[in-house]
Order: structure tokens, then C-alpha cells, then sequence
């Protein structure tokens, strides 16, 4: 007997046939929107992917919310930069999410393997907000991408070994589309030698030493330690002491006021960059972010 | 001491945050004296949360609309925008609780306390907006005295020079006002006028004070100076001079305090505020005694 479908039917029909392809895409979740773009670069298809931060976050003081708890019990894995650079919400928020896939298999580190700059000597609360493991903000390092898409990939590899060869090809790709950039940046960012600038938090050291440029310290006087009367007078007189160009470079999250201040004062100019990816309007990638900073200063310079 | 003259030196390099800080030193206490002797002190804890509030408001509503507020030198957009903000939500919320008192006979100081509870409420949820993050708008609300532009320091002062005539020339009826209302209308005074003056004032001081260095520090200068002077003084206006004087003094040492003592990283706000709060707890013991002595 010839069996008809009716429209009810058909729907569930239909409902229940994408939830299960659905289900086959394995459920990303990632702390940063760097990590989430190079994620999906590499996973495409195959996975689902969100970021937990947005590009204009703090992400030292990220507030925790229910919604990111119940998108992360549901996850089957979470990436992360590691280094203790998102030590204020994830641990809370893994912790509540009970999820056991990201207390094992499903927690990724992507900085695992790489040499860590600023590891400090003194661990000490007077220090300021200390990171023991050294500076965690490797993701503005253009030599960062390469090393994280393998990490990822491997990783994912694990999970979903069905995809693997999805993953190495996309991985390939992605790594052929960096080497390329990275001469660019390379050919570019040769005018950025011996710049000196100035930033709000220590967290553009890995893009800075990529390129040659030279800090002349930052306006927080211990990292996340708010500016200080006399520390931002020290910078002022050291601003004013260097002939040439000095630039103070302004993070999303901070305020413009202070550095507009400054640099009335001294004659440096202020430049807004990202740390994390969506940090500016042009930063849509993770490549797009080093691009994008990149023209931010040599514009500056010029 | 050689940071003492480094900083009264014309070149120094924070003169902006010098000058704003005593400016709200001198000329907040003596508004703080019409909340404190009025007994509405809760109201200069609501208001600066009212104001913050607006700013707030203002940079979330200009995110949807695509404007990039500009500070410092190169554009006073964020100031004058900022300002309105604050004003419109302070006369918002003196509205609000003043039709309240009105109609349903409630206490002022239940009223502010609720104020102030949804403002700070707001405030908060607006700062955690993703869309208002990316304009440091958490700095703004804490303050940023570190970083004040010629601009914002001359609309400053020119408020503060008109709300200080204002006190000097009314000093009289504002004291009618604050102690007897009765008095005012039996005198021939428009009490309803010399009211929206006073409180007219009280906002204009807690807006451009709160832009240049936060709700809490002008809490503290609001109430701080005059609770602290209350038992050296004979007269209202004694009261208004040396609450100036208390608080340019400690706006001042404070200041050099956060100077000097480097290692400490004190921020300004919080070294001025505890040098006022060790001159209140001066000035209250003093009192206590004084009652003991009295009492005997």
C-alpha cells in the first residue's frame, strides 16, 4: 500500500533529518574571535563555531553570563589561547557548565608549543595582574596563525577523525594563504623598524617584536593596574624626549581620552589597533586583523 | 618636596588634572552644604549614578545611530553630548521623584534610594553592552581626571565660577529654603523658583564634575567637607567658605599624594577621598567631644 505523507509529517520529517546533520557538525566554541575565525578556516563544514568574547572586549574582565553556560554544556569543545589570558571567565564558566568533554578531550590549547615572551622572573601580587606562564596575547603575533591552525587541526582530528582528511586539506590551504601573507607583511612592515610607541596594556608585544618596533613602556604602570599621576607624567616626559615619530597606540577597550591627552601634549600620534579580531571594522579575520593593523601604523607614519 | 614644587610649576606636565581637581575641590562642598544641612545627602549619592546613567545612555544611543563620540583636543562632540545626556537624565529623574513626593506623599529619601538603585542597575547594563565596550565607556564612567582637554577644563571652570556667584549673591534665600520653606513663602521668596535654582545648580555641578572625575568623587565632595566643617562653623556661610577650603586642600594633597608616592600606584580619586574621609572622622570626633563635654 502506497503510504502519503501528510505536510504535518513531512515537517517533523524534515525537522528531525537537518537536526541530525546538525548533530554530525561538531559544536565549536572558542574564548576569542581569532581563535573562531582560523577554527572555522579549518574545520569548515564540519563544525559549528562561536566565539565567547567579541573583538572589543575587555578580556581580562569579561562578565560571565548564564546564555555563555548553557552554550558551553552543550559544546564538544572549547579552544583557547591558554596562558592564563582568559583566566577571569573560563575556568568559572567550564566549571559550571559541568560539561565533561571540556575537561578532557574537548579543552584545546592552541599556545601549546610555542615559546611564550615576558615570562616574568619575580611572581608577585605587587607585580600587577601577572600572567606566571608569560604575555598571553599571542594572537597578534603574525607568526601566531600558522602555528595555531596546526594546533587546531590536530585537535580536531582527534575529535572527529571521520573529517580528518577535511581538515589537513583546509589546513594545507590555510597555511599556503598565511606564508603568502607573511611575506607581504614582511615587505610592508619593514618601515615599521625602530618605531617607538606607546600602549594602554602590554598585549602588542608579539606583533611588535615581529616587526622591529619599539615600546616605550605602557600607560598602565603594572598591567591592570589603571594609570597613575606620576607613572603617566614619566610617559609624557619620555614621549617628549624622543625626536621622530612616536605613536601611542589605542586598544578598543580603553578609552581614547587619555591617549588623546597624551598625545596633545607630546605630539605622538594615536592610533587605534585590534588585539582581537572584529577589534576595527576591517579586522574581520584573523589575517584581516594583521592587515589591518599593519595599514593603521604605516598610515600613521606616513 | 621636590615633587611639591614640580607639581606648582606652570610646565607640569598633568596641569589639566591639577587645575580640574582643585576646581572640584573648591566648588562642590558649598553645594554639598544645601544637601547636608537640607538633609538629602542620599540625593548626592543618587544624582551622580542619575548623571553617569545619562552619559551612558548618550554613547549607547549614538552606537545605533553610527556616531563615534571624539574627545580630548580635537573635538568636544563627546563633552557637549555627555553633558546634555547627564542633564536630561538628572532633570528626568528630579522630576520623576518630585511628582512622586507630590502625588502620593512618599519620602524624598526612599524615593532617591530606588533612583538610584535602577540608575546604578542601568548603568551597569549598558557598560556590558558589546556595543558600547569598544568606547572605553567603563574609563569614562570611572572617570578620568588623568586626562582632562583645555576644553572640558574651561566649560568647567566658567560652570563653576557662575554656580559660585550663585551662592554668594542667594546665600540668604537658599538658607530660608533649606532650613524653613514656610519661612521662604512667608517672606515674600518664590520658594518654587529658588527650589528648581538649587537644584538646578546641584545638577550643573555633578554633571561637569562627574565628566572630569567620576560619580564617586563628587559624592565624596558633595558630603564630605561640610559633614567635616559642620562643628567649626557659627553660620551658614562660614560653612560654604571653609567646606571650599577643606576640600581645594585636600583635592590638592591628594593630589600630590598620587604623585608623589609612585610605588603605591594610589589613583587621584581615592587618594583625595581618603584624606577627606581622615578629615571628617577628625572633624566628628572634635563634635562628639564637644556634645560630651557639653552634656557634663
Amino acid at each position: 500500500m502506497k503510504r502519503k505523507f501528510r505536510p504535518l509529517e513531512l515537517l517533523l520529517l524534515t525537522i528531525a533529518l537537518s537536526s541530525a546533520a546538525a548533530d554530525k557538525a561538531l559544536n565549536v566554541m572558542t574564548t576569542i574571535p581569532d581563535l573562531a575565525d582560523i577554527a572555522r578556516e579549518i574545520g569548515g563544514h564540519a563544525i559549528t563555531v562561536e566565539s565567547i568574547v567579541s573583538g572589543t572586549d575587555d578580556i581580562h574582565a569579561v562578565s560571565v553570563r548564564p546564555s555563555l553556560v548553557a552554550k558551553l554544556a552543550r559544546a564538544d569543545a572549547v579552544i583557547e589561547i591558554g596562558l592564563d589570558l582568559e583566566h577571569s571567565f573560563l575556568p568559572s564558566l567550564v566549571e559550571a557548565a559541568n560539561n565533561p568533554k571540556l575537561k578532557r578531550e574537548g579543552r584545546i590549547v592552541v599556545s601549546e608549543g610555542m615559546i611564550p615572551k615576558d615570562v616574568p622572573t619575580v611572581i608577585s601580587r605587587a607585580e600587577g595582574e601577572q600572567h606566571p606562564e608569560g604575555n598571553p596575547h599571542m594572537n597578534v603575533g603574525p607568526d601566531s596563525g600558522k602555528r595555531f591552525a596546526k594546533n587546531i587541526c590536530a585537535r580536531l582530528c582527534e575529535l572527529a577523525p571521520g573529517n580528518e582528511s577535511l581538515f589537513k586539506a583546509n589546513l594545507k590551504t590555510y597555511l599556503a594563504k598565511v606564508a603568502d601573507k607573511e611575506k607581504e607583511w614582511k615587505a610592508k612592515g619593514a618601515k615599521l623598524k625602530g618605531v617607538k610607541f606607546v600602549t594602554y596594556h602590554p598585549d602588542f608585544v608579539y606583533f611588535s617584536d615581529y616587526f622591529g618596533m619599539e615600546s616605550v613602556g605602557t600607560l598602565e604602570p603594572k598591567p591592570g593596574i589603571p594609570p597613575s599621576a606620576s607613572h603617566t607624567a614619566q610617559i609624557i616626559t619620555r614621549l617628549k624626549e624622543i625626536n621622530g615619530t612616536k605613536l601611542i597606540l589605542r586598544e578598543p577597550q580603553y578609552s581614547d581620552a587619555l591617549p588623546t591627552a597624551i598625545a596633545a601634549q607630546t605630539g605622538a600620534k594615536v592610533v587605534k589597533i585590534a588585539i582581537m579580531v572584529d577589534g576595527l571594522p576591517e579586522a574581520k579575520t584573523w589575517i584581516g586583523m594583521i592587515d589591518a593593523n599593519l595599514e593603521a601604523i604605516i598610515k600613521a607614519l606616513e | 618636596m621636590n615633587s611639591f614644587f614640580e607639581i606648582l610649576s606652570p610646565s607640569f606636565v598633568l596641569r589639566n588634572s591639577l587645575y580640574s581637581s582643585l576646581l572640584i575641590g573648591a566648588a562642590v562642598p558649598p553645594v554639598g552644604v544645601f544637601l547636608v544641612l537640607g538633609r538629602r545627602s542620599i540625593l548626592a549619592l543618587t544624582l551622580p549614578h542619575v548623571s553617569t546613567l545619562g552619559v551612558a545612555l548618550v554613547v549607547w544611543l549614538g552606537s545605533f545611530a553610527g556616531v563615534q563620540f571624539a574627545s580630548g583636543e580635537g573635538g568636544g562632540s563627546f563633552f557637549a553630548w555627555a553633558l546634555l545626556g547627564s542633564l536630561v537624565a538628572m532633570a528626568a529623574a528630579l522630576g520623576w521623584q518630585w511628582l512622586l513626593e507630590k502625588r502620593l506623599n512618599s519620602s524624598a529619601e526612599s524615593e532617591s534610594g530606588a533612583i538610584y538603585a535602577v540608575a546604578a542597575a542601568a548603568t551597569l547594563a549598558l557598560a556590558a553592552s558589546r556595543r558600547v565596550t569598544e568606547l572605553g565607556l567603563l574609563d569614562r564612567l570611572k572617570g578620568e581626571i588623568l586626562a582632562v582637554p583645555n576644553t572640558l577644563l574651561m566649560l568647567q571652570a566658567t560652570g563653576f565660577a557662575v554656580a559660585m556667584l550663585t551662592i554668594f549673591v542667594f546665600a540668604r534665600p537658599f538658607q530660608f529654603l533649606m532650613f524653613d520653606r514656610t519661612l521662604c513663602y512667608s517672606s515674600g521668596l518664590p520658594a518654587d523658583l529658588l527650589q528648581a535654582m538649587m537644584t538646578a545648580l546641584i545638577a550643573g555641578m555633578i554633571a561637569l564634575g562627574g565628566l572630569c572625575a567620576g560619580p564617586l568623587t563628587v559624592f565624596a565632595f558633595l558630603i564630605l567637607p561640610p559633614l567635616a566643617c559642620l562643628p567649626f562653623v557659627k553660620s551658614v556661610r562660614t560653612l560654604y567658605w571653609l567646606s571650599a577650603a577643606t576640600g581645594a586642600v585636600c583635592a590638592f594633597a591628594g593630589f600630590w599624594a598620587s604623585y608623589a608616592w609612585e610605588e603605591w600606584n594610589l589613583p587621584i580619586p581615592a587618594a583625595q577621598i581618603l584624606l577627606l574621609g581622615c578629615v571628617w572622622c577628625a572633624g566628628r570626633c572634635v563634635a562628639v567631644r564637644t556634645r560630651c563635654v557639653k552634656q557634663r
